[in-house]
């Protein structure tokens, strides 16, 4: 099978004013699969949410290429698929919301897609659904919490029945409970309707439970790999700005005074599990 | 709710004279039909209020005529008194309708609307549709400018930048602690949204479908004629009396 | 200073469709020198109860006093003075074209002199980790968010308040950046000698700073004391929408499987510690 996503040399510059120019991407190459579940993590700075602005063809690349489902996003030509293939979820829910009320703003894609009346409905209602928020077609975006704000920026991704769908911390501006209804929502998109995920993400546990991690630093992938390989690598870990998920730290303090554990334990209830 | 269209023509029945018992008694029909509170259509004559004062005071000193009380050189005559009186009611009067308007619409069916009875203009190149959606995309942030114009004044105020504290000329100072951030983080609000837009396929206004479309209804026709009518009555009873 | 409030309510948008209780009868009081962790989910009433603290709301009913003065009346600015709030997200409040005036922006509003304030900015940028000498001219929005963040809460702290509340100071930033932050804080908790108030949801994180907690719930304090005892009671802080630190939570399914561990050890150190004593090699 096709990868859904390949990245072949992909390098990225900003210019600046005085004709320098920074480079945020330095040779990429990168293949994720359909289906595939990806945490994108890294330090502020670290060049993540460039790269997942390649994806949807937001940003062109300086060099290299990348594809989405066989199309380059470098062909002006191609750049409208695309972006109904990759749909983007950002971090502030408030910035995100365009209309009025809440099945207007879902409506939005299929809008700009063309679509006929009935079929826009349709997808709408969908859309929400699939979010959990049908009761709330009517709704004014003040009326929402920040938590149900980000479910109606994902129901308006989904309305434009996307192949993958990458969330640029979704969560960073939720609190616990909200986070807990994102990334439960986010699970089940990937498991459930099988939409390929990428996930950038400042949390450690949030990044444990995707089934693959990418730790990216000055513009480069330096890390890839399932979950509990990547988090074994500690001291990496915090050199690169980063930190291990709490219970990851408690088995490693464990280990180090000679307790024996098995290895890839990410969870506390997997810890707990392995200690009993 | 008729469509927007025929709301819109309701404003063109203001300016008429003596026939004002007759419109007084649509508006209050009209309040009625669309459940809007009498009270607070009365309460929105209040922004108008100085306006009104003064241009009372305007016509009542200015207007040519016989005297009735003179202080000094200046003459309050009684045609002043009626040209005042008169002035006062057409505003008072577009006041109220145009509120009607607003207070009976949503303002998201307001800019279809305003969409729909400019629509015919696109064809001679004016970005009527991009128009639109700047004022719906501007109409449904106007609560989060509020929230926020709120927060960075607290937050400055904390600081010490009171606008509420001190002297005139500190508190203008004050102004700029709270205008800045704002303008600052408008123009980051629209880089992300507009980001938002073009990764949902956002491509300029044309060739979009909406959800939903207004359609000319037999109510609309109705109401069209009767504000016609209305209208015509209006004017034509001033032949009369 | 002495921060006492008594019976606090607080309604927003009353007489509207939209009214909303968000304080209802809040008592509590923050003695100088402790560090206070407010915590509870969005909506549970932290924002409206520490800008009543800062003397920014005017309570529906119920007082707020500073050192036994009327928070949000003209008399209070003397003891207002001495507090000093940082929003979420603060970088959202810079204005100032260099970040020494921006910096600077506090204590001239103090009254102090020329020299005092300069002095006041060399040594708030220096708790922020800045230099002022690299980074004193620089405009503040040419800044990477890191380094904003660091001159607005500099900022701040160069009114050297008497008490600091600080809202979700983290929020947004990286593990490293969170890791410095939070170690800073208690860097100018110890060297100043004020009282901290931090306002979080993040519990893992604010086990390292504070030693007593309060719980909002609601707009109803659900529990207020010390930080071991109240980020340990599962129950009461799933009720309200939030959960027990990640060690915690471990030492609670370990003492459910029968372990004698104390289940109050809020940091992954002390809890590997404990599973050390209680199971392993100690």
């Amino acid at each position: 099978m096709r990868p859904f996503i390949e990245v072949r040399g992909l390098e990225h510059a900003y210019p600046l004013e005085g004709g320098e120019w920074v480079p945020a991407l330095q040779g990429i190459d990168l293949t994720i699969e359909p289906g595939e579940f990806v945490a994108l993590i890294g330090s502020n700075g670290s060049g993540k949410s460039t790269l997942a602005r390649h994806f949807n063809g937001l940003l062109e690349p300086t060099a290299g290429e990348v594809w989405v489902d066989g199309l380059s996003t470098s062909d002006p030509r191609h750049l409208w698929e695309v972006r109904q293939r990759v749909g983007m979820v950002f971090q502030n829910p408030e910035n995100q919301l365009v209309a009025s009320t809440v099945e207007e703003d879902v409506a939005f894609g299929p809008e700009n897609a063309g679509l006929p009346p009935d079929e826009i409905r349709q997808r709408v209602d969908e859309a929400l659904a699939l979010v959990g928020l049908q009761d709330y077609c009517t709704h004014p975006p003040q009326m929402l919490s920040g938590g149900q704000k980000q479910l109606v920026a994902i129901a308006g991704v989904l309305a434009a029945r996307p192949a993958c769908v990458v969330f640029d911390e979704p969560t960073s501006m939720l609190d616990p409970p909200s986070r807990r209804r994102i990334l439960d929502t986010v699970r089940r998109l990937n498991v459930h309707e099988g939409i390929t995920v990428v996930l950038i993400t400042q949390s450690m546990a949030e990044a444990a439970a995707a089934g693959r991690v990418l730790a990216m630093h000055a513009g480069r992938i330096v890390m890839d790999g399932p979950p509990r390989e990547v988090f074994e690598q500690g001291e990496r870990l915090r050199a690169l700005g980063l930190g291990l998920p709490p219970a990851v730290e408690i088995a490693r303090r464990l280990r180090e005074q000679g307790l024996a554990l098995p290895p890839g334990l990410l969870t506390v209830e997997a810890l707990a599990g392995a200690l009993c | 709710m008729g469509a927007a269209l025929l709301l819109m023509a309701l404003p063109f029945a203001a300016p008429s004279l003596v026939s004002s018992l007759l419109l007084v008694a649509f508006v209050i029909i009209g309040a009625l039909l669309a459940s809007v509170p009498l009270g607070a259509l009365l309460r929105t004559l209040r922004t108008v209020f100085w306006v009104g004062f003064i241009m009372f005071f305007f016509y009542l000193f200015t207007t040519p005529g016989e005297p009735l009380v003179a202080v000094g050189s200046v003459a309050v005559t009684w045609e002043g008194l009626l040209a005042g009186g008169t002035q006062i009611y057409r505003l008072c009067l577009l006041v109220v309708i145009t509120s009607l308007l607003t207070f009976a619409t949503s303002p998201t069916q307001l800019a279809h609307g305003l969409e729909a009875v400019l629509g015919p203009l696109a064809r001679l190149g004016l970005p009527v549709r991009e128009v639109a959606m700047v004022l719906t995309i501007a109409l449904r942030f106007v609560p989060t400018l509020f929230d926020e114009v709120d927060k960075i004044a607290k937050a400055q105020e904390s600081r010490g930048a009171g606008v509420r504290s001190g002297g005139p000329w500190r508190r203008m100072q004050g102004w700029v602690p709270l205008f800045v951030p704002i303008f600052v983080s408008a123009f980051r609000r629209a880089e992300a949204l507009a980001t938002a837009m073009e990764a949902r396929g956002f491509r300029g206004a044309h060739h979009r479908t909406r959800l939903y479309r207004l359609r000319l209804a037999r109510r609309d026709l109705w109401a069209t004629l009767i504000v016609l009518a209305v209208s015509l009555a209006a004017l034509g009873l001033d032949r009369f009396i | 200073m002495l921060i006492r409030i008594e019976n606090l309510a607080h309604t927003y948008a009353r007489g509207t469709p939209l009214v909303h209780d968000a304080l209802r009868g809040v008592s509590l009081e923050i003695a100088p020198g402790e560090r206070v962790g407010i915590v509870g989910r969005t909506g549970s009433g932290k924002s409206t109860l520490v800008q009543h603290l800062a003397g920014l709301l005017k309570p529906t009913s119920g007082r707020v006093l500073l050192d036994g003065v009327i928070a949000h009346t003209r008399s209070s600015a003397a003891q207002r003075r001495k507090l000093a709030l940082a929003f979420q997200y603060p970088e959202h409040q810079i204005f100032e074209h260099t970040v020494l005036r921006e910096v600077a922006f506090g204590p001239r509003h103090l009254g102090l002199r020329k020299d005092e304030i300069a002095g006041r900015v060399r040594w708030a940028l220096g708790m922020v980790g800045l230099d002022v000498e690299e980074m004193g001219e620089r405009v503040p929005f040419t800044l990477s968010g890191g380094e904003m963040r660091r001159v607005a809460l500099a900022s701040v702290l160069a009114m050297r308040p008497e008490v600091l509340i600080l809202d979700e100071p983290t929020a947004g930033l990286d593990p490293q950046g969170r890791r410095e932050l939070l170690a800073q804080v208690r860097r100018w908790q110890e060297e100043i000698g004020m009282t901290l108030v931090l306002v979080s949801h993040d519990l893992d994180e604010l086990a390292h700073v504070v030693e007593r907690v309060v719980l909002l719930n609601d707009g109803q304090v659900a529990i207020d004391g010390p930080a071991r005892q109240v980020l340990s009671d599962g129950p009461l802080l799933r009720a309200a929408g939030l959960d027990v630190p990640q060690p915690v939570a471990l030492l609670q399914m370990l003492r459910e499987a029968g372990w004698d561990v104390r289940t109050d050890r809020l940091l992954p150190e002390e809890a590997a510690e404990e599973i050390l004593r209680v199971g392993g090699r100690a």
